[in-house]
């Protein structure tokens, strides 16, 4: 029966395909796809302005099928450390403290280790309550301990809190940085003290490329070699917003903003993460394709060079979205 | 003519879905379906080979993908629409002059309305056959489109992994070449041929081509390249140019694909990456490399048509920053990456209320504007107006309080507006000078932009 074989023939794997090519969207405009367990939470229907890890509006992108939160990707990962109630209990808490689409989520995991842990961004932005603080959001983790005290006075802009399975477990204090954008720094809290820890720029990839080649060129944490600028950014991450450089003291990081969900799940195979995390993450992906998330990856010089590659070691790599 | 208003199902034929085209053809649930995107659409089939090229780029589908039979390229006849557009029909696969049935396709292909131009991509070893090449011109075959990737016998012997090769292409070639058909070759550049593209040249022009094209290795299938097939575009460079100083004494048109445009020096009218729409089925796509350059953005090249390099190139030799030479652009200026943002439901509402305080849509109503759209761009609101039977549109846009410019001030908001066509401009001024004797007046303050704060 010839004129079926056309609608017979089996579609193949969109994941065997580069994140960036349009086969991608192709096939997941499949409709034949079944969400895993966990998917169980959907966009509003007429939300059509998403947010990013700058918490900055962005239009909601196609999605043939039902657009599920990219909260649940967060969900997931708690659960797959164990601490699953606690982490839809903190979401709650969160989301009744500031709305919707107020806090900034990244999950964070190291190459080859089973272990991801989690930080929180919260900005002052137009849509979120002006009373912002971390002592607003402090209930918000109770019981876990917020020991960080900064001074009342100290001009911020955005501060984050760093949770791990074990914190969520209140065993130890959280970790809170605080955030100055205009002079682009980050400084960590610990009780009163302050630390200074890193220094961020951004560049557009449409129209900064010569300016974000030379600052990667005077990164002291990237070897000099013809595929280092590959490697660090690979082509299939170069289709991004803006690409984020953050000078920080024993490594750099290299942030990637508003990808698609298929880059995520490349960048999520690409740095050996935890097995049943990214094969939840690749079947939930068909259904996050509206979503623009950002991507983070840390690198510092490596001491060895392994078959003629740049000796980079590429340390802990981050995954946002906000709720 | 939609399909559904006139076909019944058992009538409808089966379209392929984008899937079929890697993506490159889409249609809106609310259009009628289509195959091709250009001009020049691709149909494969045939997915059998007599040489055995080692940077084939359909190795793995030979003798396993079936293509597209005759009998669903006929039924697409039934509905011309399908095929809008398209002038060039090109028949293709493995080797197409294996196929039984390609005498099906070709006269399938002629009866599509508006084709002029019916193309058979072919390695070219047996048009030497007078008697068969003429049996195709007769059926409608007026271009030949030959692969001839080797500049003498032990070269081509090499690549196509088959003794006599090189004499049968030849022999194709120069049938071609004496009949009343088009001849075009395509060269693969590769390592093995690269340093002898000038060869090819040389072999070539007393065959006076309509056409002569290199296309880069387009590395699909061996991934990553243990054939080391593919060759650096810095070592590729004076070669290609070389040749194409000869194809341009010798006056023959000549074009490279998948090469980055800043290379080619004076040469860069040759580039061309477009590509026909393909339909192929899908499993072909996954594997089909992407292609980007790091100064895509960068460079008047990358905003007009270069592709740059394949990533599995960029992934062997990196993005090659200090070879490549980007063109600068007239103007740098970043992008504000501001776009046009749609209200959702509730922040919708605000800003009716907003508008009903601000007495706006009366005030636009008295001079023969309608509303119409409200969306948020940047840190504004706009709202946009229309005029009516012209189709004007304009829009005003409102701000947070500001010291910067704005047409006019009320307690709550900096009011600005857009410029109008020339044709409109008496009637907005008609409009804005109703406002702006009348909007202040009304904003006794405390309205706010509908994302600012919560109810």
């Amino acid at each position: 029966m010839p004129t079926a074989a056309l609608a017979a023939t089996a579609l193949p794997d969109w994941r065997s395909a580069d994140p960036t090519s349009p086969v991608v969207a192709a096939l997941l405009a499949d409709t034949g796809y079944v969400a895993p367990i966990g998917v169980d939470r959907d966009e509003p229907s007429d939300r059509q302005t998403l947010y990013d890890f700058c918490l900055m509006p962005y239009a909601a992108q196609p999605n043939p099928l039902r657009r599920a939160q990219s909260v649940v990707a967060l969900q997931h990962s708690f659960s797959q450390m164990n601490v699953g109630v606690q982490g839809r209990a903190l979401i709650e808490r969160l989301t009744a403290v500031l709305g919707p689409q107020c806090t900034v989520w990244g999950v964070k995991n190291r190459p080859d280790s089973d272990e991801l842990w989690w930080e929180f961004y919260f900005y002052r932005r137009d849509h979120v309550p002006p009373q912002l603080s971390l002592d607003l959001v402090r209930p918000a983790f109770a019981p876990m301990v917020i020991d960080a005290q900064p001074p009342a006075d100290l001009a911020w802009t955005f501060f984050s809190l760093e949770v791990t399975a074990a914190q969520l477990r209140c065993e130890r204090p959280l970790h809170v940085r605080l955030y100055q954008e205009g002079v682009d720094l980050s400084w960590s809290v610990r009780g009163r003290q302050l630390e200074l820890e890193n220094h961020y720029r951004h560049f557009e990839v449409d129209g900064q490329t010569p300016q974000l080649l030379a600052a990667l060129a005077t990164s002291v944490h990237a070897p000099r070699h013809p595929r280092t600028l590959a490697r660090l950014i690979p082509p299939q991450l170069h289709q991004a917003w803006r690409i984020w450089l953050a000078r920080k003291r024993k490594g750099d990081t290299i942030y990637f903003q508003r990808v698609h969900v298929a880059q995520v799940a490349w960048l999520l195979r690409r740095h050996r993460w935890p097995p049943l995390f990214r094969l939840w993450f690749e079947a939930a992906a068909p259904f996050l394709q509206h979503v623009q998330f950002d991507l983070g990856v840390d690198f510092a010089r490596s001491d060895t060079s392994i078959d003629g590659e740049p000796p980079i070691a590429f340390g802990k790599t981050g995954v946002y979205a906000t709720f | 003519m939609p399909l559904s208003s006139t076909a019944t199902s058992a009538q409808r034929p089966v379209v392929p879905p984008p899937a079929w085209s890697g993506g490159a053809v889409q249609w809106a649930a609310h259009e009628a379906p289509r195959l091709a995107h250009s001009e020049n659409l691709l149909i494969t089939f045939g997915f059998h080979c007599n040489l055995a090229c080692t940077f084939c780029l359909v190795e793995d589908g030979l003798d396993r993908l079936e293509g597209i039979t005759p009998a669903t390229f006929r039924s697409w006849l039934q509905w011309p629409e399908l095929f809008r557009g398209v002038t060039r029909i090109i028949l293709s696969g493995g080797e197409a002059t294996l196929e039984p049935e390609l005498f099906d396709y070709i006269a399938i292909a002629r009866q599509v309305p508006g084709v002029q131009h019916i193309r058979i991509q072919t390695n070219g070893t047996r048009l030497h056959d007078r008697a068969y090449l003429d049996s195709l011109i007769a059926a409608g075959v007026n271009e030949f489109f030959v692969s001839v990737h080797g500049w003498d016998e032990a070269s081509t012997a090499k690549i196509t992994q088959r003794n006599g090769a090189f004499r049968a292409i030849v022999k194709g070639l120069e049938a071609v070449s004496a009949s009343s058909a088009a001849l075009l070759t395509n060269t693969c550049i590769c390592t093995d041929n690269y340093e002898h593209l000038i060869d090819i040249v040389q072999l070539l022009a007393p065959l006076r081509p309509d056409q002569m094209s290199f296309w880069t290795l387009h590395l699909r299938v061996d991934r990553p390249d243990t054939r080391l097939a593919m060759a650096r575009v810095g070592d590729v460079q004076p070669h290609l140019l070389r040749a194409f100083d000869l194809c341009d004494a010798q006056k023959l048109p000549a074009l490279v694909k998948w090469f980055p445009r800043c290379l080619l020096q004076h040469h860069h009218p040759k580039h061309d990456d477009s590509q026909p729409t393909t339909l192929v089925e899908p499993t072909f796509w996954p594997t089909v490399p992407r292609y980007s350059c790091i100064y895509r953005t960068a460079c008047a090249w990358g905003k007009q048509g270069c592709n740059g390099l394949q990533h599995p190139y960029i992934e062997a030799f990196g993005w090659e920053e200090s070879v490549l030479q980007p063109v600068a652009l007239a103007s740098l200026a970043p992008a504000k990456g501001d776009q046009d943002l749609q209200l959702d439901g509730q922040e919708l509402r605000r800003w009716q209320l907003t508008l009903q305080a601000l007495g706006i849509e009366d005030l636009a109503a008295q001079v023969g504007w309608q509303l119409t759209a409200a969306v948020r761009s940047g840190a504004a609101l706009r709202q946009h107006l229309r005029k009516l039977p012209q189709d004007w549109d304009v829009y005003l846009e409102f701000s947070a309080p500001h010291s910067g410019p704005a047409f006019v001030r009320t307690a709550s908001f900096a009011i600005s507006h857009g410029r109008a066509s020339v044709a409109a401009e008496a009637a907005l001024a008609e409009f804005l000078t109703t406002l702006r004797t009348t909007v202040a007046a009304r904003d006794s303050g405390g309205l706010r932009l509908p994302w600012h704060g919560h109810d």
